[in-house]
């Protein structure tokens, strides 16, 4: 999270901030979370207040390199989530259970209908979930071998009381077992870009993931 | 992580005697039923069924709508539903509230606005006074240079509010959710919702509206949250949603809304694979 300021001897343009997903304003006991759906502009013009900007038209050009004014406005729906919390130790970070809150507002489950029914009710190839502040960002297939997956781990920051003791963990109890026996016993810790290998022949059985806070974990697994 | 998230099904009228199962083949037995409107109008052709579904991480889980043939031993619970200022005379009350038990939120018939915001905790209603208000800027007049795709440009240094007065509300109890809904009926034709869940220590909003020629040329909306939070001048924002902090940002002071979407391209290749659901819906 960013502190921001509004600053009185410098106009109202320049106190707006982007405003990616999530914005709080607290005091010495209560914090006002503001999360979002998609990401607009934020300011604080004036204690107690919390300014979201949905949406502008403006005909004009600003000599800024688009060539036109912003005029193609269309019926528009924005979501947000609004959380009233007592305010956490730590200022810049939000609590635990924002950011889970925010992790599944900005992921929405994927509803498919179908008319055919299907005998398996369900599917789940993740036995356990991951320690309280570690997210699987993506878990894809490499673009030019089908037959090797990467595994992206995002550890964020938490507030002291959401007590996840992840500084290291086990991958394998998190992999079901149709997973594991797809895989070769062998995998590579990767760059986030997939272009460099930082660590090869790592045993999967023995895979301890050790992340710093705000830090990736990238993983390449191959089918055998 | 595991997941319990609210899903809405639409539901034709004609479809009689249904029951939801979950993904081991159990019957569902807590369901809302909420009518479903288009802005004013009741559609009378279908209704909606919601329930929780519960999602393990990295699972897909099927959810079945099917007829029953047998007499059901319960009935699902519709939702209660309440309006305001739907006739051309504004309504009586002043205010009225929808709650949980962790949250009650107060509203103002007049204006459709939340006015009131209590919060429940360690046993005590502590009110925070929240409210929520949609506010214009808009840009310099005469030759001045003005707002555009990147400038902001305001003609004040404070947001005008936006009129609304005695705008139909609709308000949907339930036991499941609650939210209510107020018809803003301008050229914005705004659609507010707020929705309480059962269980749960937020609220959400959802605006839809579209800023249509005319009316809202050379104008920025904005919602205003005011509260009693003794914030001074200091609030914070995120820099991208992921926490991610290596990207160096300089030129963002006037930049409020255009460089967010080059951080998020960066990003746009991470897919959501960590839960989804197959709410099937078999008509039988």
């Amino acid at each position: 999270m960013v502190k921001r300021t509004w600053y009185d001897k410098i106009p109202l343009q320049g106190n707006v901030y982007p405003l990616p997903s999530l914005g709080y304003i607290e005091d010495r006991w209560t914090r006002l979370s503001i999360l979002s759906a998609q990401p607009l502009g934020a300011t604080s013009s004036h204690p107690g207040n919390f300014d979201v900007f949905l949406d502008r038209r403006l005909l004009q050009d600003d000599n800024r390199g688009v060539g036109q004014g912003i005029t193609d406005n269309r019926r528009t729906r924005e979501r947000f989530r609004i959380f009233v919390e007592q305010r956490p130790t730590e200022s810049l970070k939000p609590s635990n259970q924002v950011q889970k809150s925010l992790l599944r507002l900005l992921n929405p489950v994927h509803q498919m209908q179908s008319i055919i029914p299907s005998n398996q009710g369900e599917l789940n190839e993740m036995p356990t979930s991951l320690p309280c502040d570690v997210h699987l960002v993506n878990f894809r297939t490499n673009l030019v071998s089908f037959n090797e997956f990467h595994l992206f781990l995002h550890r964020f920051a938490s507030s002291c009381e959401a007590q996840c003791k992840t500084q290291s963990f086990k991958l394998l109890p998190h992999l079901s077992s149709n997973l594991i026996n797809a895989l070769q016993p062998s995998v590579s810790s990767m760059s986030l870009s997939l272009l460099d290998e930082i660590k090869s022949n790592l045993s999967l059985h023995d895979l301890s993931v050790e992340m710093d806070t705000v830090d990736f974990s990238v993983y390449a697994l191959r089918l055998k | 992580m595991d997941r319990d998230e609210l899903v809405c099904l639409a539901i034709p009228q004609n479809f009689t005697n249904w029951i939801i199962r979950d993904p081991s083949g159990k019957m569902i037995e807590e369901v809302q039923i909420n009518r479903v409107y288009e802005q004013r109008e009741l559609l009378s052709d279908v209704f909606e069924a919601c329930f929780i579904a519960h999602l393990k991480p990295i699972s897909l889980a099927q959810y079945t709508l099917e007829s029953s043939t047998q007499e059901l031993p319960f009935t699902y619970e519709s939702s209660q539903i309440t309006v305001y200022n739907f006739d051309s005379i504004p309504s009586r009350e002043k205010e009225f509230e929808i709650g949980t038990e962790n949250i009650k939120l107060i509203f103002n018939v007049a204006t459709g606005s939340l006015s009131r915001s209590d919060l429940h905790s360690n046993d005590l209603f502590k009110s925070l006074n929240i409210t929520i208000n949609f506010m214009t800027y808009g840009t310099r007049h005469g030759n001045q240079e003005k707002s555009g795709a990147y400038l902001f440009l305001p003609d004040s240094q404070d947001a005008q509010n936006l009129p609304i007065i005695n705008p139909p509300i609709r308000v949907i109890r339930g036991s499941i959710m609650t939210y209510v809904e107020v018809l803003v009926e301008n050229e914005l034709k705004l659609r507010h919702r707020i929705t309480l869940f059962k269980g749960q220590k937020y609220f959400d909003i959802e605006n839809e509206f579209q800023m249509v020629k005319g009316s809202f040329d050379n104008q920025e909306l904005l919602m205003r949250f005011t509260s009693k939070i003794k914030n001074g001048a200091v609030f914070f924002t995120d820099l991208n949603s992921l926490q991610v902090s290596c990207l160096t940002m300089t030129v963002f002071n006037l930049l409020s809304y255009c460089i967010i979407f080059f951080i998020f391209l960066l990003f746009t290749h991470r897919n959501h694979f960590f839960s989804f659901t197959d709410g099937q819906a078999n008509l039988v």
